[in-house]
């Protein structure tokens, strides 16, 4: 039979924050337990939570930038279960009123159609600590560390139709989400966090099917395949007659498959209500207005005025507007450099790679866009080659010294010099005679060599287009 | 000098003229506490910790400070976390249990050169009300043999065992205990003192208060602990503070309201007192109005099903992994089940398995959220009785000081709230103040403010008057002196 | 068993106390008389009327996002069973 994805995400995303949510500790990883912890996030009697004001201001942008409307009064539950890494048996989360609802998202659907997503709600709330369960298997350990840590969660309607639009809608989103700074949004790191809930049901079926969810995705690879692993897997139990159990899945990256999760299985009632340790949040129109007309331009916006301002390729535009960080790298550079296909491709190839290799994010690396731009006027004006540039722009990076620095340093000025030049040429065409032979009998191609053998004579910062000439003239006679 | 009956105004000026030592005074208290340990008003009682501050004290006089509550020997409820001595919460399992930290209105009354002497006797997990509840039984009323005080520093105030006790109140037992004491007994409207360091059961019900035995005293303790703390966000309404009394406003210019729904609430020879005090206001000078207020037995219903509601949820955090005793368990489940009895009286147990009741899927709309509604409903019918008049005069309690000897059904006890939780769902500042005296036991009233005018009810209080009498037991540590 | 003794048998199970049998039973003709009282409470008319959310008055109370260290010597010492930095339960399986 002919089936229909549904597909619907939970997204949990850690707000860039200094502090937690409802306390002072330290909102950043350290390895060491329960060290950024304090009476509050460990839930002691007496101790009151205090509303962190920035996490209010990063929900209220993401909630924008997705679209969603606003509450102008929304405020805080108690979501009550009892497990180990939740200090006071209750989850402080927005249940009743979430500060943002009804947004969307568009992305291109598989056949490359533009489709809009909708986002039901974007609500704070507050992480839970983790547990580590001992090698000898005789107790289990609790690290408050992240207990408290300021989180939104993004839910989607069931309207993802398949895995590469999930991949999409998470790609779309995270772009949205480190556009205006709410999060790093690194999957690995567990800063941006996905579950999904899936089903299927016959074509053309307004019906929903049993829904399954899915939990442990660790990269967007791991969500997609996840998908397509459970879409496969409930299609073999539709297609012999049988029916999806309604179920928690994990999926485990070695076996490279959805395994069903033990724990956590009963149906919760979360009994929630109120929490009346914490005050409203009261947004005005004005303060909604305020916050909607700063938030920055997204990434389609900029790619477009990148095509159009800059006069970039379409894919140059796209790949340099993915990330907001290099986006404003690029624009950086630009400004004290009028060359933007030059700076698009050196930031897209050398600078990108050198990045990878490295580890380092673009904008804490030491190689700055003034540098870049410094590193592209001196190949315009003929003081390094392109080929030296590459060497610069490693040295420069891995230093912290300006390129023009590294340059003088490592003596890498092009030799530019007619006559010291010449001498060099009368030499290699003295010692390479038969090249010189061949040119002459009609092999135009030796002269290439004899550029390398110059290059290699002068450790390539002979000016190449001069070598060239005073070859070419040489070998004439 | 005989500092039997001695308020806390005066004896701080002794104290600040060094006429008496703020380390005599601490002598005589804790040999007073000793001397009438039969109240059972104390969970644990100071020693070095309490001279140490007594001396840090007298050396701060010495060197030319003045301190308002200069040397006053304060007791404080142990379901408020003091970190100098054990705060058990009124739980087996934190009987040797230190907080890391004080409770912001301790630190702010030591501040103001209070001494604390030690650590009130609470119910069952602070459920103080609840009478007879507490895992170190009950506090009995110094007034009459066979008589409890719900408000354990109530009871050791009046016994003089000090001059200040700091404590909590939520339906009402600080009020009650005050009135079945003789003493004056202080809820502030919420926001105004900062509830850092108090075990809340209720979030939205449980407050800080006091007892003290003058209305002037309580004027100087509410000023010392009242104002905004970062560590109580919610008392930021309390950035700036209440509207000051007017101190030529005549009692011609205060006008107190008199309900006839708690007239009809009352037994007969309450209701005689009532009447009697309503004239002594007239006496007074005041003007006195009649308020109907219509939804008493409904606020008192809809303030259970919260309270309870929010208890079984605040107390979820008594899983034994942080803090306090964890029970021997191989599994986890096993741990939550027996920490959480060790931890619980029956009083907790109730809250907490009622409460996750109405809570549960089916009940949470037919209760919780109609209580919620009805929460409206009372509001509104507190502001409309309000309209009218500055300050409400309602009972305490009908009847006397209840016995916790005899085991009565527990609507019964919560039946006896019908004044003062409404009170409490309302968000009212109330004072409990001595009224009358019946077959040799106290029994006050309550004035009923509107919110935020918390100065000014203390100095109403103070016009009406009222003389504090203590009961008959033994002061011979006060004598000695 | 009645539908009330059902939903407090549940009500025990999801707050995690130990209770014996007796008080159960006592818990359980505290229940009913409690929910008998409340009745007039279900039958008051209040539609149309908005709940009420929080009993302070305090809106937006916040606390500036300043990151603070805590000294944690004292909180530890609270703990039951602290090992190596860890609270310690025993084992969950997952």
């Amino acid at each position: 039979m002919n089936y229909e994805v549904v597909i619907g995400l939970e997204v949990h995303v850690e707000l860039h924050t200094q502090s937690k949510l409802f306390c002072a500790c330290p909102n950043r990883f350290v390895p060491e337990p329960n060290v950024n912890t304090c009476p509050v996030c460990l839930g002691f009697p007496g101790a009151l939570p205090r509303l962190n004001s920035e996490a209010v201001n990063l929900a209220l942008s993401a909630s924008l930038a997705l679209n969603c409307k606003v509450a102008s009064i929304s405020y805080f539950d108690r979501k009550n279960y009892f497990y180990p890494d939740m200090p006071k048996g209750y989850q402080i989360s927005q249940f009743f009123e979430p500060i943002g609802s009804n947004g969307f998202i568009d992305i291109e659907d598989d056949s490359g159609n533009p489709k809009r997503i909708r986002v039901g709600r974007v609500h704070m709330e507050e992480d839970a600590g983790k547990l580590v369960h001992s090698l000898a298997g005789d107790m289990s350990m609790v690290d408050y560390n992240r207990a408290g840590v300021p989180l939104i969660e993004i839910v989607t309607e069931p309207d993802l139709r398949s895995s590469g639009e999930a991949r999409k809608y998470l790609e779309k989103l995270k772009s949205h989400l480190e556009y205006v700074r709410v999060s790093d949004c690194k999957m690995e790191e567990g800063s941006l966090r996905c579950d999904a809930n899936i089903s299927l049901r016959p074509k053309g079926s307004d019906k929903l099917g049993s829904k399954t969810e899915l939990k442990n995705m660790n990269s967007f690879k791991a969500v997609e395949k996840s998908l397509e692993h459970e879409i496969k897997r409930q299609k073999k139990i539709l297609d012999a007659g049988n029916l999806v159990v309604t179920q928690t899945l994990r999926w485990d990256d070695n076996s490279q498959q959805t395994v069903a999760m033990r724990g956590k299985l009963q149906a919760h009632d979360y009994r929630c209500f109120t929490d009346p340790e914490l005050a409203p949040i009261v947004l005005t129109e004005e303060e909604i207005e305020k916050a909607r007309v700063s938030l920055p331009e997204m990434a389609e916006a900029r790619a477009c005025r990148f095509v159009e301002e800059y006069g970039l390729p379409d894919y140059d535009a796209g790949v340099l507007t993915a990330s907001r960080n290099v986006a404003d790298y690029f624009e950086e550079c630009l400004k004290v450099y009028n060359s933007p296909k030059a700076a698009g491709n050196w930031i897209m190839g050398e600078l990108t790679a050198k990045l990878n290799s490295s580890g380092q994010e673009i904008e804490q690396c030491p190689f700055r866009p003034e540098h870049l731009a410094e590193l592209l006027k001196m190949i315009d004006e003929n003081v390094i080659s392109g080929k030296i540039a590459k060497d610069v722009l490693e040295k420069s990076f891995e230093s912290g010294k300006s390129p023009g620095q590294v340059v003088s340093d490592e003596g890498l000025l092009q030799i530019s010099d007619q006559s010291e030049l010449e001498t060099i040429v009368d030499t290699i065409l003295e010692n390479n005679s038969d090249s010189v032979e061949n040119y002459r009998s009609g092999k135009t191609k030796a002269i290439g060599f004899l550029v390398g053998q110059v290059m290699k004579e002068t450790k390539g910062k002979a000016n190449p287009q001069l070598v060239n000439e005073l070859l070419k003239d040489k070998l004439k006679k | 000098m005989n500092l039997n009956e001695m308020t806390v105004v005066k004896t701080a000026e002794a104290v600040n003229n060094q006429e008496i030592s703020a380390r005599y005074l601490i002598e005589r208290t804790l040999e007073q506490i000793k001397n009438n340990v039969k109240l059972n008003a104390f969970a644990c009682t100071a020693g070095a910790e309490a001279f140490e501050q007594a001396d840090a004290v007298d050396q701060k006089i010495k060197s030319g400070y003045s301190l308002p509550l200069a040397g006053i020997p304060l007791a404080v409820g142990d379901n408020i976390a003091y970190k100098e001595l054990p705060t058990a919460y009124g739980s087996a399992a934190f009987r040797k249990f230190k907080p890391p930290f004080s409770a912001a209105a301790v630190e702010k009354l030591i501040g103001a050169g209070a001494v604390v002497v030690g650590k009130i006797n609470t119910g069952d997990m602070g459920f103080s009300s609840h009478k007879a509840l507490s895992p170190a039984g009950p506090v009995m009323n110094p007034w009459k043999e066979n008589r409890i005080s719900e408000s354990p520093g109530s009871a050791a105030l009046a016994a003089r065992q000090c001059m200040l006790a700091l404590e909590s109140d939520s339906e009402g037992s600080l009020r009650q205990g005050a009135s079945s004491c003789g003493m004056y007994g202080f809820r502030p409207t919420p926001g105004r003192v900062s509830r850092y360091g108090l075990n809340l059961s209720s979030g939205s019900y449980d407050q800080v208060g006091f007892a003290a035995s003058t209305a002037t005293d309580m004027g100087i303790t509410f000023q010392a602990t009242s104002g905004y703390d970062e560590r109580d966000i919610l008392t930021s309404v309390s950035r700036e503070a209440g509207p000051k009394p007017d101190p030529n406003k005549a009692p011609g210019e205060i006008t107190l309201a008199f309900s006839p729904e708690c007239f009809d609430q009352l037994d007969s020879i309450s209701a005689k007192h009532l009447k009697q005090f309503q004239a002594k206001c007239l006496d007074l000078g005041f003007k006195v109005v009649e308020s109907s207020l219509k939804l008493l037995p409904e606020a008192l219903k809809a303030f259970y099903i919260i309270a309870y509601a929010e208890a079984s949820s605040s107390f979820a955090r008594f899983d034994g992994i942080r803090f306090g005793t964890a029970a021997e368990a191989d599994e986890l489940e096993d741990l939550y089940y027996k920490t959480r009895k060790l931890t619980f009286g029956h009083e907790a147990r109730r809250r907490s398995v009622f409460g996750t009741y109405i809570l549960s899927k089916g009940n949470f709309e037919q209760y919780y959220q109609q209580a919620l509604k009805v929460w409206t409903l009372v509001r509104q019918d507190f502001n409309n009785a309000m309209a009218n008049c500055d300050f409400l005069v309602m009972p305490v309690v009908s009847g006397a000081a209840p016995s916790g000897i005899e085991e009565n059904d527990f609507l019964q006890r919560i039946e006896s709230d019908i004044f003062t939780a409404p009170v409490s769902m309302a968000c009212l500042p109330s004072l409990a103040l001595p009224a009358w005296q019946e077959d040799g036991l106290p029994a006050g009233i309550q004035l009923v403010g509107h919110p935020f005018s918390d100065e000014i009810l203390l100095n109403v209080a103070e016009m009406i008057n009222t003389e504090t009498i203590f009961p008959d037991t033994d002061k011979s540590a006060w004598e000695e002196g | 068993m009645t539908n009330t003794r059902e939903t407090l048998e549940k009500a025990i199970q999801v707050i995690k106390i130990e209770i014996d049998p007796e008080e159960r039973n006592i818990l359980h003709d505290d229940l009913i008389q409690f929910l008998e009282w409340l009745k007039p409470l279900k039958a008051l008319d209040t539609s149309g009327v908005t709940p009420v959310r929080f009993s302070h008055v305090a809106v937006n109370a916040f606390r500036d996002d300043q990151a603070l260290s805590c000294d944690l010597k004292e909180v530890r010492k609270a703990a039951p069973n602290f090992d190596e930095g860890f609270y310690t339960v025993p084992p969950i399986i997952e």
